[in-house]
């Protein structure tokens, strides 16, 4: 079964996520903090939602820290923040962002991004 | 004002915009949830409402934006990142954008271009920002069913029009579309329900690429939107 990680520091936001990715047929597992994420993240989910503005370990020191170390370095991870870009998600791709995208969006189509996502690492 | 107070004051637009839209996405996402059945089967009349308070929550988020776009725009807070940018590509972008509010409508774009189409030189972020509160115009003030047109061409400015067949605007009223705030009519229906800042916006928009914006209408006949932007210059070739 595919994992997700779900990183969100809003405990409302890791529930709703968690109930619909379920819906869907994922696996999934919660973070609340940049540093619990590193921990989760050693469970090799197949792919991270991470949120950005989040406490103990921000959203940038843990993707440095997912892209440093061996066994995490090939999880796609999406950056879903509810911060804008001033410069349309340059900054989240150049930590090697997989996708960025800005809340509010459609869970549905959020859904259809995680796949995208997930079909290309396949292909790889 | 200092360069400390400007960038805490952008860090300050950033944060609020943060603070709003955290709330928002967990309203939408309950909402979009329990629309989706997940939560187990609701009554019609269960449906229309939380509909209704989708709908009205998109309306939020659209105010959100707007305004925060309005403030980077009267602080000159846009940073534009102007590079050789595919028009046609830009376009087909913006429509696919719109599709949600294009089907729920019925409306069929048709795409117009001339086949020598010159690269332009443009922010794309706001130039697609501008095109689509056009485009959403043309769909919210069109009947269920019509079609829209949307064209390129090329001379010493490549010009992008989104033409409908939908109410018009009385010529009289035309200058005062662009105004902040400005609504001569209010749509309910699909498309974003705005506040009158969206043409006022998307004028700011296109002039800070050195563009123009310009609207041609006949009332009940229908209405032309144009954004002409400037091209590439010493550009070795266009697409065909
Ligand atoms: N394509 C159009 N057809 C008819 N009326 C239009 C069209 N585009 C704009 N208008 C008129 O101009 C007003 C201002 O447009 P805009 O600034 O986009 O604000 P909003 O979309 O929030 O109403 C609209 O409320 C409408 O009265
Ligand atoms: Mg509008």
């Amino acid at each position: 079964m595919t994992k997700i990680l779900v990183v969100d520091d809003e405990p409302f936001v890791v529930k709703i996520l968690e109930d619909r990715l379920k819906k869907s047929g994922l696996e999934v597992i919660t973070a609340n903090d940049g540093e619990e994420c590193l921990d989760k993240a050693l469970q090799r989910p197949d792919l991270i939602l991470l949120d950005f503005i989040l406490p103990v370990m921000d959203g940038s020191q843990a993707m440095i820290e997912l892209k440093r170390n061996e066994s995490t370095k090939d999880i796609p991870i999406i950056v879903l923040t509810a911060m804008p870009s001033r410069d349309g998600g340059k900054k989240f791709f150049g930590l090697g962002a997989a996708d960025f995208i800005l809340k509010p969006i459609k869970l549905d189509l959020l859904i259809n991004k995680i796949e995208n996502v997930l079909k290309k690492q396949e292909a790889k | 004002m200092s360069i400390k107070e400007e960038k805490l004051k952008e860090d300050f637009i950033d944060l609020i915009s943060h603070e709003m839209r955290t709330p928002l996405t967990t309203i939408q996402w309950t909402l979009e949830y329990f629309l989706g059945g997940f939560t187990g089967e609701i009554s019609p009349l269960q449906r229309d409402y939380l509909k209704m308070a989708e709908k009205d929550s998109r309306r939020l988020g659209v105010i959100i934006d707007d305004l925060i776009d309005i403030y980077r725009i009267q602080s000159a807070k846009i940073n534009l990142k102007k590079e050789k940018t595919d028009i046609l590509r830009l376009i087909n972008d913006c429509i696919l954008m719109m599709k949600g509010d294009l089907e729920l409508k019925r409306i069929t774009v048709v795409k117009r271009a001339s086949t020598y189409l010159p690269y332009a030189y443009i922010d794309q972020q706001s130039i697609s920002d501008a095109l689509i509160k056009l485009l959403d115009n043309a769909i919210k003030f069109s009947c269920t069913g019509k079609e829209i047109r949307v064209s390129a061409a090329a001379a010493d400015r490549i010009t992008i029009s989104v033409e409908d067949y939908g109410c018009g605007i009385d010529p009289k009223m035309l200058p005062r579309i662009f105004k902040k705030f400005e609504q001569l009519t209010r749509i309910i229906g699909p498309g974003r329900q705005g506040i009158g800042l969206g043409l006022s916006i998307a004028k700011a928009l296109v002039e800070l690429n050195g563009g123009e914006i310009k609207i041609e209408s006949k009332k009940g006949e229908g209405t032309k939107a144009s954004i002409a932007i400037p091209l590439l210059k010493n550009s070795e070739g266009g697409r065909t």
